[in-house]
Order: structure tokens, then C-alpha cells, then sequence
């Protein structure tokens, strides 16, 4: 049969069928030489590490953190949380909107405490959560049985383990891990560890400068920003040393300066000084007791910062 | 007539996949492919291009092209063989039992019963130095590990934990999870207690990460509107092609719907995609002729990004490519042909991986659009309504009749079971689940724009997807919605294939000996069918299963099924390895056997404690439980069961077989073997050999 339709190409139409075959053909027999020709690199442990942290630096610096903030696909969807120990990021994990976040975050940025429940849905937007928070709100710290904190704890622990299980078997290869002194650090050195960026560094250095230092590793959580998931990945790889906080004379300082502590606040360094004023100089923390400003737990955190001349 | 020179890919897209087919089941070296490969190509070069032309029979060029495009099918397939790369992390495992690590997370973990991650493996550690190795890996970290469940794709780990090969599952009629996964280049799994660390980010190269990040930005509006676990799963998987938080019950009631093809992103998205694009690009002039391909260019750039966002599945791609040139026809003013079209997709992408041919997403999608666009006009013709809503229902119910005809047999043959009620899915499940697509691609655009309207439209997006899960229970909840325990063997499956291309031949050709042989192949694979009941009807087998930590057997005696342990097995499990190999015998009544006290005799079956006799075959179960009449088995067959020992009072001679299910390991079944060899009885070990299926009338 000359002719046959089904077998039946045009000279042109055979001419292009070779020259694609022929292209087909290049390009497999390249892919072919590189699987079986390429050689497997060797390369030592540390050097693939020291590459990894370096771009990890600076992919991280280009990240759009606005965009990202909040997000994470991977957390606990439900958790107990303190209104007024929880940051932002935790909170738009519950599903809550931006606004009901930022009221809140308004409130206790200038001081404010949530008491109880009620003082919590009394902030402008959070009502409407009322069906699914009213179960989910702690304020005893100390009775605390916050399923992120357990897990977060839990984790932290296991990377722990992790960290010292590698570093101390013997056969193992080891991965050396460097561990920041953060009162001392500088904002290049902490984008070095993973989740932290410009931003990020940026803010804890100014936290820090603002406090005075930090005096235990959990305070990083209170850093605007900071997310759960992120200070789960580095908490292990931060030390403190209590020695470089800078402490603030509570009988010596004025106003302004005891404004810009982030544990006094504006409206309690003007009572402060109002009290001094009145009452004489504090003689001890019992003294800063008796104001009424702080509570128990403020009052262990200020501890650190302050001496009385 | 078949007018090939309208579809010039047909051809040459049916040569390739012959190529492929022919080279995953004969076994010839890669070089002689290549090699005959390379003179064809060589000499049709030359004829082509260099000889003078004289006249060429056209019948030898036509056949030397199609096998140019046969033997390039066979090539590509052996070069794609991940044993090929040299670099593939398999040549380095050997023996190994433990590895250490470095890899780039690919996909999102799933977590059910373990966290499941897919791991690029870059590196194979030991004492401080690493190898560059290729491939993807299967890890599984343990449930309770927080830090795995927060890994996101790009992430890269440090990691060390046992390896194993992925083992094939040898019951019979079982999915294969090997294969499946050799398929995608995967050939081993570790399995990771503790001891992994992130050591890096955004390490999938560029593209890909972005596509990933923004799956998980999406994912992350959904989690913030969507409370519902269900909804939000239905919303990743119909939107981001994420399937890893729908549940297996959720899953089956989509099956047996008939609405399954709506959880995996495909053309039908894509099309909705490009109508929401298309309904903000024709709000801009277009005064400027530069406008109207910038505006082709974006909308190809956005499709193939969401392509990219929800894993490139094969369907997706077929439909991002066949998108991508009817478009590009559209804008030029070309003519395109959609056969042609479809013919070059399968070409274009067989050539980049010629192992999508044996993937179900590749062959549905394909079969399903080849089916739609050939049937379609012939059906819709059937009936010309009246009036325009009669006309509109017509429609969609000729197109899902359409869509099922040429993926019946694959459906029946790999999922063995068949929704009756499709045309009813085809109406509401499948338009709720169009205007939810759409409000879901909605929310996701204006997310960053307008989080006030989201609320609005999120809880309209909230209330369409109650309403389209609750429809798609409905249509499962209705008597009969699935057809299951249907089963083809590979010979009819092709059978019922061929009559279909025979009888779409001839509604081309009108020629009668084609629609006669379609029937007559119809015939033969009812005949074959007929064939395979009467002789389940006089059928005595015996199936011993492989179930980890049980036992499990089956004794077929006719279209009854005796069931023989299954205590120490969870019921879905059991199901999952038993189900199909029933409904492949024809099996309608299941009888459990209750041990020591349970008599009972039924046509040519007597069953006496733990000792079954049927016909002259005697079926002893040797378990904890001797009940007096099974301890001598010096002839038949002797079933160890729930990891019994070897006691003294038992009596083997040469004509006994014993079957030792899995239960039976380690130094008890050194005991077993040993005793068998003295007595001179046959010995077969489960654990060792998987799961076995004796005809007792053929014997061992």
C-alpha cells in the first residue's frame, strides 16, 4: 500500500519528527552522561554547615517579614494562652483579626492588666470569640498547664538532648553548634541563627538596650514579633551571662528614663516619681511593693534591673 | 478515513507510549536501546536531509518515524531508571541499617499515625565527612515530634536513623506502595527517633520555594478563616492540592460519590483560576496591542505559578500546558485542534518523565479529557431539548456521561469499585464546589488588600463548603452509592480498553467489522467473567496473609469464605489486605471459625475443632488452642498460627505442608523448620516469603 493514511507522513512533517527526535535525543544523552559520569562530591561535615548558616543569613535578610509574620501552617491550632503574656503571632494563630489583636496589644502596651475573663472580652473586638476562647483564657501563671508551653518545652528539651547527644558521642560527627552570649552580642551574630533576620536581630538588640539586658533566656518571647516556633529553634543556642545587665538606680533616675523601661511604662515612672517625691527614696523592693503599681510577678522581673542607692 | 494530518501528535504520542510500555516490561540493556536508537536516527538524518530525494516509499518512512518515536520512548525510559544515577543514594546504602544525613524537606509533613516527610537527600554522613548523593527519601519521625510537624518545605535538616528498603506488600490484590514509590525514584525510608536539626532554609531553588511558601502563606489564610478541621482540610486540597489533612473516612464518602476528581487540583481549577483572572484583566484597556500580551504573559505566568503552588501533579500540568497553547491560539487567532493539542501534551510530557505514563493522575487525567472532548458531541446529540434549562441539565449530564466512559476500566481495574450515583455528583456537589473554588481563590487575592471583606466573603466561602461537604455525604449516603468488590483481571481490563478504541474507530470510520469485533471483544470478556464465577463456585483455596503482629488466613471454599484468626488483627487492616482478593473470588459469604468448639459441616466441607476437611484436603490450624483432633496432621496442611510453639505430641510426615503465618519468627521458627526437615514435611514461612495463595485441589 503506498499510500496508507495512518502511516502516511509529508516530507516536511518527517523532517521536523527527526529534528525534535534528534533535539530529544541531545538532551537525554546529556542527562544520561550527568547521571552516570558526575562524580559525588566529598565534602567535610562543618564546611557544609558553615555554607548553610552563610546563606541562611542572607536569604533571611531578604525575607518580607510583614507578609510572613504571622504565619505559619504548622502549629497547634487550639492552646491556653495568657492575655497578658501572649504576643500577636499566637493570638492570629486562634483565628482572632488583626484589630481585636491590636486593641488588645494597645491596652496592655500602655500598662493595662487583664483581670478575668470578662475584662478580656470588654476589649473592643473580642467578643465575637467569646464561644471559642472563654476555655482557652488562663491568668495563674503559676498553675499554668498551657498545651504550647508543655510542647514547647518538651521541644526545646528534645533539641536539648539532641544537641548534647551529638556533641558528646563519640562517633558520631559532631555539629558544632555555636551558642550566642546574648548580652553581649551584636545584631550580625544573631542573624547567624535560623528565623532571625535584620529585623528580628534588630529588635532584640533594642529590647535589650531598653531593658538593660536580659536576664533569662524566656524573656525573648516578650520581644515584639517574636514567634513561638522561631524562639523554640533558638533558645538552645543562647546563653546568658546576668553579669552585663546594665541596672537602673530607681531613687536616681528621672521620669524620662524610667519611662523607657519596658517594665515600668510612662504612666507608672510618672507615679514613681510622684512617690518619691512624696514618700522619700525606696529603700528596697518591699518599698516598691507598697506603691501598688506592680504585681508579684512584675516585681521579680524588675528585680533584676534595679538597685537602691 | 482518519484524518492523522490533523493530529500530528497522535501518532506520534501513541509510538512513545509503546516505547515506554514495551521498555518497563522487557528487560534489554539501555545501550541497545540506545544504539538502535541512534543508527535509526542517523540514517533518517541522512535520508531526510543529505541524499538527494527520490522517491520514498512512504509507507518505510512513515513506519521509520513512528519507530524513531518508539525506540526514543524506550531510551527515555531506561535513562529515567533511578538506578541509573550513580549518584542515587541507593548505591550507597548497600547494607546499611542506620544513616546519618543531610537533606532538603520537599513537601509539607503529614502527620497521622507518624509525621511523613518526602526529603531531597543531598548528603550521606559518617565520621565527619559527607557524600553528594540524588533522590528523594521517605523519613518518619515519631508523632509526638513537634519540631518535624513544624518543618517547612525548603527547610534543611541534619538528620540520623535506621534505613530500610520500602518493602513490597505481597498480599494479593494490594495496592503496591513499592512500586508507587520507585515510580517517583524513592527506594528507601528512615525512620528517625531523635537527633535531627535544621541547618538551613529555602533550600529548594528558587521557584520552587517561592511556590511553596506561597502554598503555605494560603494555607495559612484558610487556618484563620476556616475553624471547621473539615472544611479546612476539603479547602487545601480543592485550592493548594494539599490532601494530607482530609481524613480516610472523608476521603472514602468522596470515593464513592463519584466527587473524588474534585480534591485533586486539575483543569477544571486551573479554568477557574484564569475565569477569576480573566474577570480583572477585562476591566483593563486594552488600547495598546503590547496591553493584550502582557496581559497573555501574566495570566500564563499566574497559572503556571499556582500550577507550581499546588505540587505540579500530572493533571495540573497537562492542564497549565494545554491552557498555555490554547490561549496562545486564542490571542494569535490559530487554528488549534483540541486532539492535537491533548496528543502533544502527553508527548511533551513523557519526554520530560516517561514514568507519569504509569501514574494514575497522568492516565485519569488524559483518559477523562479524551473521553469528554470525543463522546461528548455524540451523547449531547442524543436529545435536543426544548427549553434552555432542559438544554443547560442536558449538558452536564452528557459531559459527565462522557467523562466516564474510557475511565471505567481503569477505575474498576485499580480502585475496583464504581460510584453509581456520578451524574448526581456531577450537579450539586460539583457546582458548590466551583463557587467555592472561586470564593477561595477570591479570599487569597484580597487577603493582603482588604482583610474586612475577607470576613464577609469568609463566612459565605465557610457556609458553600458545609454545604458541599454535607451534599457529597448525602449522595454517600444513598442506598448502593458504590459499587464495590469489582474486579478485572489484566486480560479483560486490556479486552474492554481495545473494544472501546475499536468502537471509537468506528463512530470515526461508520465501518461494521470494527463495531463487530468492539462486541465481540465485549463478549469475550463477559465469557471470561462467566468463566471466572463458575470457577469460583467449585474454587477451594487457601490465603494466608501478611499482617504485621497477627494472623490472618482464608479458606475459599466456593463463594464462602471461612475465616481462619483475625482476633489479633485490627479490623481496618484486615479489610485492607483482605477485601480485594475476596471480591476477586467471587466471595459472598464470610464464615468466622471460632476455634475448638466450632462445628459445622456445609457442602463438601467438615470442620471439627481446629481441623477443616474439605473434599480429600485436610486444613489443620495449629494455634495455642490443640484441640484433640488436630494434633496429628501427617497429611494435609498445618496452618501456625498466633506464634504457637513446636510441642512433641504433634505428628508430621512427608505429605504435610506447613504454612507458618507471621507470628511465627525468630528462634520459634529455626524450631519449626528443623522439625519439618526431620519429619520430611514442607515448610513455608510468611515472615520470610509473604503472604501465599494454594489451590488444594492443585496442590503445594
Amino acid at each position: 500500500m503506498k499510500n496508507n493514511p495512518n502511516f502516511y507522513f509529508t516530507r516536511r512533517e518527517r523532517k521536523s519528527i527527526v529534528v525534535f527526535a534528534f533535539v530529544a535525543f541531545f538532551l537525554t544523552t546529556m542527562l544520561y552522561a550527568i547521571y552516570r559520569f558526575d562524580d559525588a562530591e566529598i565534602k567535610p561535615l562543618p564546611a557544609i554547615l558553615k555554607d548553610e548558616v552563610a546563606l541562611n543569613s542572607i536569604t533571611e535578610s531578604r525575607k518580607i517579614k510583614k507578609r510572613y509574620r504571622s504565619l505559619n501552617p504548622n502549629t497547634t491550632k487550639v492552646f491556653k494562652f495568657n492575655p497578658n503574656q501572649v504576643n500577636e503571632d499566637s493570638l492570629a494563630m486562634l483565628g482572632i483579626d488583626r484589630k481585636a489583636i491590636s486593641n488588645l496589644m494597645k491596652y496592655l502596651n500602655k500598662g493595662g492588666k487583664i483581670k478575668d475573663m470578662q475584662h478580656f472580652f470588654k476589649i473592643y473586638g473580642m467578643e465575637k470569640y467569646r464561644n471559642r476562647l472563654d476555655t482557652l483564657l488562663e491568668f495563674d501563671q503559676k498553675q499554668r498547664s498551657n498545651s504550647v508551653t508543655e510542647n514547647k518545652e518538651k521541644s526545646s528539651q528534645n533539641i536539648k538532648n539532641t544537641v548534647t547527644a551529638l556533641l558528646t558521642a563519640p562517633d558520631v560527627p559532631v555539629v558544632r553548634i555555636k551558642i550566642i552570649e546574648i548580652n553581649g552580642t551584636d545584631s550580625f551574630e544573631l542573624q547567624m541563627m535560623k528565623g532571625i533576620g535584620a529585623f528580628m536581630a534588630s529588635r532584640i538588640i533594642k529590647f535589650r538596650d531598653k531593658l538593660g539586658g536580659y536576664y533569662e533566656v524566656a524573656q525573648l518571647e516578650e520581644i515584639y514579633g517574636m514567634r513561638p516556633e522561631t524562639f523554640m529553634a533558638i533558645s538552645h543556642l543562647i546563653e546568658i551571662d546576668t553579669s552585663l545587665i546594665r541596672k537602673m538606680d530607681i531613687n536616681a533616675a528621672n521620669e524620662a528614663e524610667m519611662a523607657k523601661h519596658p517594665y515600668i511604662g510612662k504612666k507608672r515612672a510618672g507615679i514613681l516619681a510622684k512617690y518619691r517625691n512624696h514618700h522619700g527614696i525606696f529603700s528596697d523592693m518591699v518599698d516598691l511593693q507598697k506603691t501598688r503599681l506592680f504585681d508579684e510577678d512584675e516585681l521579680s522581673k524588675l528585680k533584676h534591673y534595679l538597685f537602691f542607692q | 478515513m482518519i484524518h492523522w494530518r490533523l493530529y500530528p501528535f497522535g501518532r506520534l504520542a501513541l509510538a512513545l507510549m509503546a516505547g515506554i510500555l514495551l521498555s518497563s516490561q522487557v528487560l534489554v540493556p539501555l545501550t541497545l536501546w540506545v544504539a538502535a536508537f541512534f543508527v535509526l536516527l542517523t540514517y533518517s538524518f541522512y535520508k531526510e536531509f543529505i541524499s538527494a530525494y527520490n522517491h520514498r516509499h512512504s509507507l518505510v518512512a512513515g513506519h521509520q518515524v513512528l519507530t524513531i518515536f518508539f525506540l526514543l520512548g524506550a531510551v527515555l525510559m531506561g535513562v529515567h531508571q533511578p538506578v541509573v544515577d550513580r549518584k542515587h543514594y541507593m548505591h550507597r546504602i548497600g547494607s546499611a541499617t542506620e544513616i546519618e544525613g543531610i537533606g532538603v524537606i520537599a513537601e509539607i509533613p503529614e502527620i497521622k499515625r507518624s509525621v511523613r516527610v518526602q526529603l531531597i537527600l543531598e548528603h550521606l554522613c559518617a565520621a565527619d565527612s559527607c557524600m553528594e548523593v540524588s533522590h528523594e527519601v521517605m523519613i518518619y519521625f515519631d508523632a509526638q515530634d513537634s519540631i518535624a510537624a513544624a518543618y517547612h518545605p525548603g527547610d534543611r535538616i541534619w538528620f540520623q536513623g535506621r534505613v530500610t528498603t520500602v518493602k513490597t506488600n505481597t498480599n494479593p490484590g494490594v495496592f503496591d506502595y513499592k512500586a508507587y514509590l520507585w515510580d517517583k525514584g524513592i527506594s528507601h525510608q528512615v525512620f528517625v527517633k531523635a537527633g535531627h536539626i535544621v541547618v538551613g532554609r529555602k533550600g529548594l531553588g528558587f521557584l520552587r520555594q517561592q511556590a511553596m511558601d506561597a502554598r503555605a502563606f494560603c494555607m495559612m489564610i484558610f487556618k484563620k478563616y476556616l475553624p471547621d478541621h473539615d472544611q479546612e482540610a476539603i479547602a487545601n486540597a480543592m485550592i493548594l492540592g494539599y490532601r494530607g489533612m482530609v481524613s480516610e473516612e472523608m476521603y472514602r464518602a468522596f470515593s464513592d460519590s463519584g466527587s473524588v476528581h474534585i480534591l485533586a487540583v486539575s483543569g477544571m481549577h486551573l479554568a477557574v483560576l484564569a475565569e477569576v483572572l480573566m474577570f480583572f484583566f477585562d476591566r483593563i484597556a486594552q488600547r495598546k496591542s503590547w496591553v493584550k500580551y502582557l496581559k497573555l504573559v501574566s495570566l500564563l505566568a499566574i497559572l503556571w505559578f499556582f500550577t507550581l503552588i499546588t505540587g505540579a501533579a500530572a493533571a495540573v500540568v497537562r492542564s497549565a500546558v494545554m491552557f498555555s497553547l490554547v490561549l496562545f491560539g486564542k490571542y494569535q487567532r490559530y487554528h488549534y485542534n483540541h486532539f492535537n493539542i491533548l496528543a502533544f501534551c502527553a508527548v511533551a510530557m513523557l519526554i520530560y518523565d516517561p514514568r507519569l505514563l504509569f501514574q494514575a493522575s497522568f492516565q485519569f487525567s488524559f483518559l477523562a479529557l479524551l473521553s469528554l472532548s470525543f463522546f461528548y458531541p455524540f451523547i449531547n446529540s442524543w436529545y435536543m431539548a426544548d427549553s434552555r434549562f432542559v438544554g443547560w441539565v442536558w449538558q452536564y449530564v452528557s459531559a459527565s456521561m462522557a467523562a466516564q466512559i474510557l475511565v471505567l476500566p481503569i477505575t474498576i481495574y485499580a480502585f475496583h469499585k464504581f460510584p453509581v450515583y456520578f451524574l448526581l455528583s456531577g450537579f450539586v456537589p460539583v457546582w458548590l464546589s466551583a463557587l467555592a473554588l472561586k470564593l477561595g481563590l477570591l479570599i487569597v487575592i484580597l487577603e493582603p488588600w482588604s482583610m474586612a471583606l475577607n470576613e464577609i466573603l469568609a463566612s459565605v466561602f465557610k457556609f458553600l463548603l458545609k454545604m458541599f461537604i454535607n451534599s457529597v455525604r448525602w449522595v454517600d449516603s444513598l442506598p448502593m452509592s458504590s459499587l464495590d468488590g469489582l474486579h478485572f483481571t489484566t486480560w479483560e481490563f486490556w479486552y474492554l480498553n481495545v473494544s472501546l478504541a475499536l468502537f471509537m474507530i468506528y463512530l470515526v470510520l461508520k465501518r461494521n467489522s470494527l463495531l463487530f469485533f468492539a462486541l465481540s471483544l465485549i463478549s469475550i470478556l463477559g465469557l471470561s467473567i462467566g468463566i471466572r464465577f463458575y470457577a469460583a463456585s467449585t474454587q477451594t483455596k487457601l490465603t494466608v496473609y501478611d499482617v504485621a503482629g497477627g494472623s490472618l488466613a482464608d479458606l475459599f471454599v466456593g463463594t464462602t469464605a471461612i475465616v481462619l484468626g483475625g482476633e489479633t488483627v485490627n479490623p481496618e487492616k484486615a479489610a485492607f489486605v483482605h477485601k480485594e482478593h475476596r471480591a476477586s473470588h467471587f466471595i459472598g459469604r464470610v464464615i468466622k471459625s471460632k476455634g475448638c468448639g466450632d462445628n459445622f459441616i456445609m457442602r463438601n466441607l467438615i470442620k471439627q475443632g481446629n481441623r477443616i476437611k474439605v473434599g480429600k484436603c485436610i486444613v489443620s490450624v495449629v494455634n495455642n488452642e490443640f484441640c484433640e483432633v488436630s494434633l496429628e496432621m501427617d497429611t494435609g496442611y498445618g496452618l501456625l498460627t498466633n506464634g504457637v510453639s513446636w510441642r512433641p505430641e504433634l505428628k508430621l510426615g512427608p505429605g504435610t505442608v506447613l504454612i507458618a503465618d507471621g507470628t511465627i519468627k525468630g528462634d520459634n521458627l529455626r524450631t519449626w523448620k528443623r522439625q519439618a526437615q526431620q519429619s520430611g514435611a514442607q515448610f513455608y514461612s510468611i515472615a520470610e516469603r509473604g503472604a501465599i495463595v494454594v489451590d488444594l485441589k492443585k496442590g503445594f
